[in-house]
């Protein structure tokens, strides 16, 4: 059967992403937001997409530091996105993500100094369900540095540890940052040194948890797997 | 008897952010020099990565390494992103066993995006 790929955060979209995108052969991108506003462009963009038979989703990354500013923005619009991540820029606020099951990704920050992900985290993360989440550009930017490519390898093995599931994304900020599927998944068999389990990263993991959201999304949905028939 | 060494061949696209034609030589000396910098000179001996054919026109290029190394040709493949000052993406558009396979398909869809 053949993959199906998915980059779940490019931060930038215009119609030369989507094409490149399409060209690349992804299947599925998540445009990723800030705020609520953008919704409306995204609709387009979700358009335009189908018509290259590139699926769009949208997805909103909450970067804070403030616990309060997280729980409230989780509570206000879980229900507008179909996927939610968290950019932690502390290790409260990553305990807190960690915890919740209205997350579905907790961005490993590129940033040496940031120390976010940690023993503590993963087994919360295990419990909730929160998938990690690590960016790929940041690797190609720095040039694959040894010091990097550490930090996200023993991210990688306290995942491991805790049987949390690890998905890999370009994070791409510009139509160049993009990269085709399996030449990112080959970047990120230098973290997993699997290349089986990176691909699963990029094709299996995301699109799993975008199909239980979407689920959730429609009217009538109860638990996975159970929803109220329409009566005729 | 000692088996001769399998290989694939890899299609690779090049994209820029301007027009015109793109130096293929300096592309492939840094898809080498990535080898060497990711893998050191042992994992480019063993890649065995070389050049078949620059197609400067199209944007493209045809290398030729060990099959078992394919996924650190495109590690390093991947890992670029810069052509001197200027950004650049670098991608892998088709790998086959033959080099008359390879052919044949960007042929095949270089004709189908004509058609298209």
């Amino acid at each position: 059967m053949v993959r199906r790929f998915m980059d779940s955060r490019i931060l930038y979209l215009d119609e030369d992403v989507l094409k490149l995108a399409a060209h690349l052969k992804w299947r599925v991108i998540a445009f990723t937001v800030s705020r609520t506003g953008d919704l409306q462009e995204l609709k387009e963009f979700k358009e335009k997409g189908r018509k290259m038979g590139l699926d769009v989703t949208s997805r909103l990354d909450i970067v804070t530091s403030s616990i309060g500013e997280l729980k409230g923005k989780l509570l206000s619009m879980r229900r507008n996105f179909e996927l939610i991540g968290v950019y932690p820029l502390n290790i409260e606020v990553a305990r807190t993500a960690a915890r919740d099951n209205k997350v579905d990704f907790l961005v490993l920050p590129s940033d040496l100094k940031l120390k976010v992900f940690d023993e503590g985290v993963a087994s919360l993360m295990e419990n909730s369900k929160v998938l990690l989440e690590v960016d790929l550009v940041p690797l190609i930017e720095q040039e694959c540095s040894s010091r990097l490519l550490r930090l996200y390898r023993r991210a990688y093995d306290v995942a491991k540890k805790h049987r949390v599931k690890v998905v890999f994304a370009s994070g791409a900020k510009a139509p160049l940052e993009l990269r085709a599927p399996r030449d990112l998944a080959a970047l990120a068999s230098l973290i997993t040194l699997d290349e089986e389990k990176a691909l699963n990263g990029l094709s299996t993991i995301p699109l799993t948890r975008l199909t239980l959201n979407r689920s959730k999304l429609r009217s009538g949905f109860i638990l996975p797997g159970v929803s109220i028939a329409e009566e005729d | 008897m000692l088996r001769r060494d399998r290989r694939r061949y890899l299609s690779l696209c090049v994209h820029v952010s301007r027009q015109g034609e793109v130096n293929l030589e300096e592309v492939w000396r840094k898809v080498e020099e990535g080898v060497k910098k990711l893998f050191g000179k042992q994992g480019l001996s063993l890649v065995n990565v070389s050049l078949v054919e620059a197609r400067s026109q199209e944007g493209r290029l045809i290398l030729r390494c060990s099959h078992r190394y394919i996924t650190l040709t495109r590690a390093a493949v991947a890992s670029l992103h810069r052509l001197g000052e200027e950004p650049c993406m670098i991608h892998v558009e088709l790998v086959s066993g033959t080099l008359k396979k390879l052919r044949k398909a960007l042929k095949a869809r270089s004709q189908g995006s004509l058609g298209g």
